[in-house]
């Protein structure tokens, strides 16, 4: 398995740019041990629980499935993982601002989302702001959009003014 | 009458005396004419004394007649004295009796003036109360008609004020929410809506801004410019 085909299959699964820069970290420090530490001969699993790694990370590197682990050699590990790291700086980011954290499944629906209708290859950046109450912004491409329910009734400023001149005419 | 009596006898006396100094000696007639001096002075005496007694009687006999004088003036004086004490019986009961309707007429008269004199001064009071009641009455009128403009005036300006008031107060108010409708409608939204959404709703808003975006052409590869 080459190394394009590998990191097809961890962008397949990790679509945001913490998930995929964590879960390469953990990759590193898995090959690590069981590249240059065999005699603790761990296994993915019992690896992943000393490292107290959540469960969503957990399911989801288990489920690369031991064809993937096995694309990695001692020798071409770390020249392997570190040429991901760069194409992964490389891939399309889209900075998305929500008033909530998302959780690994709705992180999932999300990026599943966004490379059907943004990029295919986009990572999307997580940033928790609450002034995205009722919606959401994000910067793509160098560009900010705001869609949050704050900008929207900004949009709709005359409208809200008029209805509220409209009340206080009748109440005065 | 004694007067008379003692002279005549001095006159004898002196005669007798100026017949026997011219026979006899000085001695004899020094002699003689001291005891006839002294007879004569005795004799005197006892004349003197009868002539004394006899007035006596005399002052006597005319005290006593002079005190049957007396009685009867004394009763004329009593007659008298009774005829005045009754004139001045009469007058006095006739100056009683003038003095009594003077009194009277005075009195009658003095009350008169002096109710002619108490109804004038109760006719002055009362015009003069009633010109006291009127002009206090006009004063305050006057004063009720000024303090009521005067308060009239102050609750209209105060009236007004307030209104002035309430408009900058308004104005001011909706100037606030005017300037700041995003920030209280997202604040009322979010405090309402806050503990209502769940994540899922929360997911569900944001999956449709991500849609309007799309429908927006936010993330075409050409777009430049922030849509929203």
């Amino acid at each position: 398995m080459d190394e394009n085909s590998l990191l097809i299959i961890i962008l397949a699964s990790s679509f945001s740019k913490a998930d995929l820069h964590r879960r390469l970290r953990l990759l590193r420090e898995y090959l690590e041990q069981r590249f240059y530490a065999p005699e603790k001969s761990l296994t993915l699993q019992d690896f992943l629980n000393e490292k107290n790694v959540d469960k969503d990370d957990q399911q989801i590197m288990l489920s690369w499935g031991e064809s993937f682990y096995n694309g990695f050699t001692k020798e071409t590990a770390y020249d392997v993982l570190d040429h991901m790291a760069a194409r992964a700086k490389e891939l399309p980011t889209m900075n998305l601002y929500v008033p909530f954290t998302p959780d690994g499944k709705e992180m999932m629906k999300l990026g599943i989302w966004v490379r059907d209708n943004v990029d295919k290859n986009v990572l999307v950046d997580i940033h928790v702001d609450p002034s995205t109450f009722g919606g959401c912004s994000f910067a793509w491409n160098g560009i900010y959009h705001d869609y949050s329910l704050r900008h929207m009734m900004g949009l709709k400023m005359n409208e809200i003014r008029k209805v509220l001149s409209d009340y206080a005419a009748h109440s005065s | 009458m004694v007067g008379i009596l003692v002279v005549s006898q001095m006159a004898v006396l002196w005669f007798v005396l100026r017949i026997r100094r011219k026979t006899m000696t000085p001695d004899e007639l020094l002699r003689d004419s001291r005891i006839k001096t002294e007879n004569t002075i005795q004799r005197a005496i006892q004349q003197a004394n009868k002539i004394l007694v006899s007035a006596e009687l005399k002052g006597i006999q005319l005290l006593s007649h002079e005190k049957v004088d007396s009685n009867e003036l004394a009763n004329q004086f009593q007659t008298h004295l009774q005829t005045i004490e009754k004139a001045l019986e009469d007058q006095l009961e006739h100056s009683a009796n003038y003095a009594e309707s003077t009194y009277t007429g005075f009195a009658r008269t003095a009350e008169k003036m002096i109710n002619d004199h108490i109804a004038k001064n109760q006719k002055i009071v009362e015009d003069k109360s009633q010109e006291m009641i009127e002009n206090t009455e006009r004063l305050f009128t006057m004063l009720s008609q000024y303090v009521e403009a005067a308060i009239r005036s102050e609750l209209e300006k105060e009236l007004a004020k307030s209104k002035e008031e309430i408009a900058v107060y308004r104005q001011e108010r909706m100037k606030v929410i005017d300037e700041r409708i995003v920030d209280i409608l997202e604040d009322v939204l979010r405090v309402t809506l806050q503990k209502k959404l769940s994540l899922a709703d929360q997911s569900d808003l944001m999956y449709k801004a991500l849609e309007e975006a799309k429908r927006g052409s936010a993330f075409s590869a050409t777009t430049q410019k922030a849509n929203g």
